[in-house]
């Protein structure tokens, strides 16, 4: 989205309002918003508002190689992003002219200052120093961003400690924070960007030198002068707040953001300890259940083996399912569900109907056809035992896999048609000996 | 100012704070903490949007994480993706062809339970914001330790000894799944154990949510009885 344009008369309007000496907002000409600082539990994190304008700055530290031209000396880096959250027109990446200058300002005020000792980042001269990071995100941006930016990285610098480091000999130790209080950093002064913008017969411009307008030197001095006040007063405002800090983590109060939420404010809402009135008792057994179920479902889906499992199900008439046999290592193979069931039927069994004495296995390639068999044929004890040592290896492999839920891949084997075929010569029947692969696919993982 | 006390048990959720408009740009915002966990999500739409996302029966909806330091890693783009996800179902997309709805997480805090407490504070800023929505969503994380207890909510000390974390999201009509991620390993008994804790959990979220918004009412309704604003 693109920056909304003010309109000319909203700018003929503000430049004769300041022209009288009055602010849009009521405040006088050299009078600051409010300044307000909240610390994360985090150390080195913190977020400063200025008015509306939020902008939250983080340090890390890392340990790395130092620059050959400084080998004593740790390192600072300062990133700024200008988030999309802070204007609508803010765009991820694009590095826009705003961005730069902000990210050019901070460098100049905290880097070039030398405000950090670097030389007390130092662990093993010419091999290992700290290196530091200072992130800072603009979360609202309601003006005077360079302000805001400049007080919340310098807060987040005093605020941060770094690991506490022992050097013996060849090693080199990080110790924990919580085995050992981490040391904070040093810090010369505090150096604080005060912004001022100069209006002269209508044009606006910037104190450092940016932009364009004819100003005199008393001017300049003026503003200095101004701003080393203001500075002062910041600095005063950020020693407080780290003070009312350090006080609340040594007396052990709660820390972070969850303070800065004002919860008498409208919006603002907080629930403390919520507790989860769930019977666990009768947790256990439901799960049991759950998984139960599921797991027949899925066994009739994919792996329709088990017809041990569904023992009352195997008279029902049953739709097409595949289902999968385990032969050996490496190989198995999808046949329809239907298929199994018949084959069961037309096992021929002392009690049932069909001709006896031949061998069972016969029948499954020919009696895929026939699908008038009467239902009244109750698969006998013996039919279950037949198949189930068919299939009794796929099982326990199946078995296996189905429960324990770790296995992220299945083996499945895929059944030869030979394999199936076991010890057929022919058949009596009048159906085909179909070649069974048509039947289904041949999935291979 | 709202509290509710229950008696802890073993299973209870972080304490939660929020504050909805903390951002005055965007058109809605939350600031949302769950225990340590803080985060400020803003969202910006129904507005203009660059011709390649345009879609023409829909608002395309984007969605940010930023880190709080360095640059964006590839588990921020996937809570960016399922932060995506989960909202544009959510959403009433239909309503604003042509449009995009940006929704912005950047994280303050982190102490467990991150993705949790975006996709929380993402549903809150969006109910700041006023874009129509089919139902509410709400997260739950909770971890598995090694001696195979569930625990809900975890912070980032109990993390430590974790064997594997899920997170779920659900919905606040029929408390479906919306997104669930998880790391680690588990056995699906596991798994269904902590989806039932964690869909217990989400009651709590969606009652809080109800909470602010009719506190917000009330005083709205206290203030200006006669004008709606």
């Amino acid at each position: 989205m693109k920056e909304s344009m003010l309109s000319t008369c909203e700018k003929s309007f503000i430049t004769d309002a300041i022209a009288e000496g009055k602010r849009l907002d009521g405040r006088e000409m050299d009078e600051s918003r409010v300044m307000r600082i909240y610390f994360g539990t985090d150390w080195g994190c913190c977020q400063v508002s200025l008015g509306e304008t939020k902008v939250l700055a983080q340090v890390s530290c890392e340990v790395q190689k130092p620059k050959t031209t400084r080998p004593n000396e740790g390192m600072l880096f300062l990133n700024t992003e200008l988030s999309p959250m802070g204007s609508p027109h803010f765009e991820v990446g694009l590095q826009s002219e705003l961005a730069v200058q902000l990210n050019r300002l901070l460098e100049k005020c905290i880097k070039d200052s030398r405000c950090v000792d670097l030389e007390s980042l130092c662990i093993v001269a010419e091999e290992k120093v700290w290196v530091l990071r200072v992130d800072i995100n603009v979360l609202n941006h309601e003006g005077n961003l360079v302000a805001a930016a400049s007080a919340a990285a310098l807060t987040a610098l005093s605020h941060f400690r770094c690991p506490c480091v022992t050097v013996t000999g060849q090693e080199t130790v990080i110790h924990d924070p919580s085995e050992k209080d981490a040391v904070p950093l040093n810090l010369h002064h505090y150096p604080v960007c005060v912004s001022y913008a100069i209006f002269n017969k209508g044009e606006l411009c910037g104190l450092h030198l940016g932009g364009s307008s004819l100003t005199s030197h008393d001017l300049i001095l003026q503003c200095a002068n101004r701003a080393a006040r203001r500075a002062a007063e910041v600095v005063q405002i950020m020693k407080l707040a780290l003070k009312e800090d350090a006080d609340a983590r040594a007396a052990g109060k709660s820390v972070g953001f969850s303070e800065c939420i004002q919860e008498t404010k409208l919006l603002a809402l907080s629930q403390k300890q919520l507790g989860l009135q769930l019977d666990t008792s009768q947790l256990r057994g439901e799960t049991l259940k759950l998984v139960q179920k599921k797991n027949k479902h899925i066994m009739y889906d994919e792996k329709g083996v088990k017809v041990d499992s569904g023992q009352d199900d195997r008279d029902e008439d049953v739709e097409v399912e595949p289902s999968v046999i385990l032969l050996d290592r490496g190989s198995a193979e999808l046949l329809p569900k239907q298929k199994r069931i018949k084959t069961e039927r037309t096992v021929p069994t002392e009690a049932g109907v069909g001709e006896g004495g031949q061998n069972q296995w016969m029948k499954i390639e020919g009696d895929n056809e026939s699908l008038d068999e009467s239902d009244e044929v109750m698969s006998s004890p013996s039919d279950v035992e037949v198949i189930k040592e068919v299939s009794y290896e796929g099982n326990k492999l199946v078995d296996s896999i189905e429960l324990s839920g770790d296995s992220e891949e299945e083996e499945t084997v895929v059944l030869n048609a030979a394999d199936v075929n076991m010890s057929v010569e022919n058949t009596d029947d009048s159906g085909t000996s179909e070649n069974i692969r048509n039947w289904y696919p041949v999935k291979q993982w | 100012m709202y509290k509710m006390q229950i008696e802890s048990e073993e299973d209870c959720l972080r304490p939660m704070n929020c504050q909805l408009n903390v951002l005055s740009r965007s058109d809605g915002s939350a600031m949302f903490t769950q225990g340590d966990t803080a985060v400020v999500t803003a969202v910006f739409g129904p507005a203009e949007v660059k011709p390649q996302r345009i879609l023409i029966d829909k608002a395309s909806v984007e969605a940010l994480y930023r880190p709080k330091t360095g640059l964006p890693r590839v588990h921020d783009k996937m809570r960016e993706t399922l932060i995506r996800n989960t909202c544009s179902t959510a959403l009433l997309v239909t309503l604003h062809p042509r449009t995009s709805i940006s929704i912005i997480v950047q994280e303050m805090q982190d102490s467990g339970g991150l993705l949790a407490c975006a996709v929380n504070a993402a549903c809150l800023a969006l109910i700041n914001s006023g874009i129509a929505m089919k139902f509410l969503v709400a997260a739950v994380s909770c971890m598995i330790d090694h001696e195979d207890n569930i625990l809900i909510d975890p912070n980032s000390k109990q993390l430590k000894g974790s064997k594997a974390s899920l997170t779920f999201v659900f919905d606040s009509i029929k408390k479906n799944i919306m997104a669930c991620h998880t790391t680690g390993r588990f056995t699906q008994l596991q798994y269904e154990e902590s989806l039932l804790k964690c869909r217990n959990g989400s009651d709590k979220i969606f009652s809080f949510y109800r909470e602010i918004v009719r506190k917000v009412h009330q005083e709205h309704d206290r203030m200006s009885p006669t004008c709606r604003t």
